[in-house]
């Protein structure tokens, strides 16, 4: 029924309904009411529906970890190698013949993504591939000159899966260091120290994030490989002592990691510093200071 | 009525990105990732927002710009600006999952929203979006508390109206009127720039 002026009630509804929180059937009636060309419901509608729409800023901007970018690339080359409707149209003749062709009907990686853990997004990517292989192998009549092809598409995926799986296990570990980093900075009592790389090899660093009322080092190092034999060893420098603070143990990429509880016996620190010590580690340092900086 | 500087920017901004939607639409993957290099951030926290949680966030994010993909044919700039097209589908997507988890128990959509908005903000990047969601945001603390809540019950845990009416133990009605109010509040606030729409 048309109206002169808007009620509050169906201002309401106009309100509601671009929420989306009108149920089912009030939003069927809404819809019929604007059909019958309401033109006050219709504009009270449209700029409702803008409000909404811009509700979408009022979140805080997060960003993703870098490798979801990877992820989704290899995804969306999949799907354009082998595009969803695809992969149904091949469903549907086969339907009935096996089990295997339900799973190929789901469009790649979102059923699946439900019951696959988080961690194991690289995993789901491999199985994923395979599903979509299936179908497209399905779609295929000349399988026996494809099969090596696909052999190797999904040898590559499998390569790419570990790949992931390295990244992920990096970013995972860097999210931690930065948790525990900013856990100091938080603490709102804290100093850094800066150590510069010496002689045996110049370009090497490290932070110290230094929690003073909680005395705990956060320590960050980029260094060179470790020789064979010898490992890298955090010191606690004194005015008249070095006092180990444990091996520091630098991944595949040279940046090592170490959260540290400073003794309380250390009442005055002079230095920090990173040596190269003997496998096991020293009592006392006995090797080439890599990194070093002042208290 | 953003300085006009900003308009141009953002009129700018959504000519490229469209081109970039057409692009994905003629199987165009570079543009696709471009696509997401330039609105990741934004659609990532929105549908932070909505879950509440990390992983699953990660998920939903490949979700929809995997829709994107898919649809990019049938995006129609005469309908609404590429972001918003986007956050509609980003929306719609983290919903469908939290209702999904919700049957898993697995988080109840008030801890999370609660969850959220406790953590500190991320940096922002500078965007020509700055301006327009300060003013989202004060428009929604500028709210009374109780109005915030139905809006927000609505569009981050896409709750209905009696399912917010049974949330907060208040009558239909009251949620009715708090949402009314609610909406032409944020209209009247937003006015400004809801012409020159996301």
């Amino acid at each position: 029924m048309k109206h002169v002026t808007i009620s509050e009630d169906q201002q309401a509804t106009a309100a509601l309904y671009a929420l989306g929180a009108l149920s089912q059937r009030d939003a069927a009636s809404f819809e019929a009411h604007l059909r019958e060309g309401c033109a006050l419901c219709n504009s009270a509608l449209e700029e409702f529906e803008k409000v909404t729409a811009s509700l979408a800023l009022s979140a805080a901007e997060a960003s993703p970890p870098p490798y979801l970018r990877d992820v989704l690339t290899a995804r969306i080359e999949r799907e354009a190698q082998d595009p969803p409707e695809r992969a149904e149209a091949a469903v549907l003749d086969f339907r009935d013949r096996s089990g295997l062709t339900t799973t190929a009907a789901e469009a790649p990686g979102q059923p699946l993504w439900k019951t696959v853990l988080p961690w194991a997004l690289a995993a789901s990517f491999l199985l994923a591939s395979v599903v979509s292989f299936i179908a497209w192998r399905l779609d295929r009549r000349d399988l026996k000159t494809q099969i090596g092809s696909n052999q190797q598409e999904a040898l590559s995926a499998l390569e790419d899966n570990l790949e992931l799986r390295e990244k992920l296990k990096r970013e995972t570990a860097r999210a931690e260091e930065l948790n525990q980093i900013n856990a100091v900075l938080a603490s709102g009592q804290w100093r850094m120290l800066t150590l510069a790389g010496q002689e045996p090899s110049p370009s090497a660093s490290a932070k110290v994030y230094w929690d003073t009322k909680a005395n705990r080092w956060v320590v960050t190092a980029e260094l060179p490989p470790a020789p064979a034999g010898r490992v890298y060893q955090l010191w606690f420098v004194t005015p008249d002592a070095k006092i180990s603070a444990g091996l520091i143990e630098p991944d595949q990429t040279g940046h090592g990691f170490a959260v540290v509880r400073v003794p309380s016996n250390i009442t005055k620190l002079a230095a920090a510093a990173i040596t190269l010590e003997p496998e096991g580690g020293s009592a006392q340092p006995t090797m080439p200071i890599y990194v070093l900086g002042e208290a | 009525m953003g300085a006009p500087q900003d308009s141009i920017a953002l009129d700018t901004r959504n000519q490229d990105w469209t081109a970039l939607i057409r692009s994905s639409a003629r199987g165009d993957q570079s543009a696709l990732g471009e696509l997401y290099d330039a609105t990741s951030r934004l659609v990532f926290g929105l549908v932070l927002r909505i879950v509440g949680d990390r992983s699953t966030a990660e998920e939903v994010l490949l979700d929809v710009y995997t829709q994107a993909w898919r649809q990019a044919a049938s995006y129609d700039e005469e309908r609404g600006a590429p972001l918003a097209w986007l956050m509609t589908i980003a929306r719609s997507r983290a919903i469908d999952r939290l209702r999904s988890s919700k049957h898993d128990h697995l988080k109840d959509p008030l801890d999370a929203v609660a969850e959220i908005s406790d953590r500190e903000p991320s940096p922002e990047q500078t965007t020509v979006d700055s301006e327009r969601r300060c003013l989202v945001r004060s428009a929604l603390q500028a709210l009374p508390a109780e109005q915030r809540e139905v809006v927000e019950l609505a569009y981050y845990s896409g709750l209905s109206h009696s399912e917010i009416a049974l949330r907060l133990g208040q009558p239909l009605g009251t949620v009715k009127t708090r949402t009314r109010l609610a909406m032409i509040k944020l209209r009247d606030m937003l006015r400004p720039v809801l012409e020159d729409q996301a």
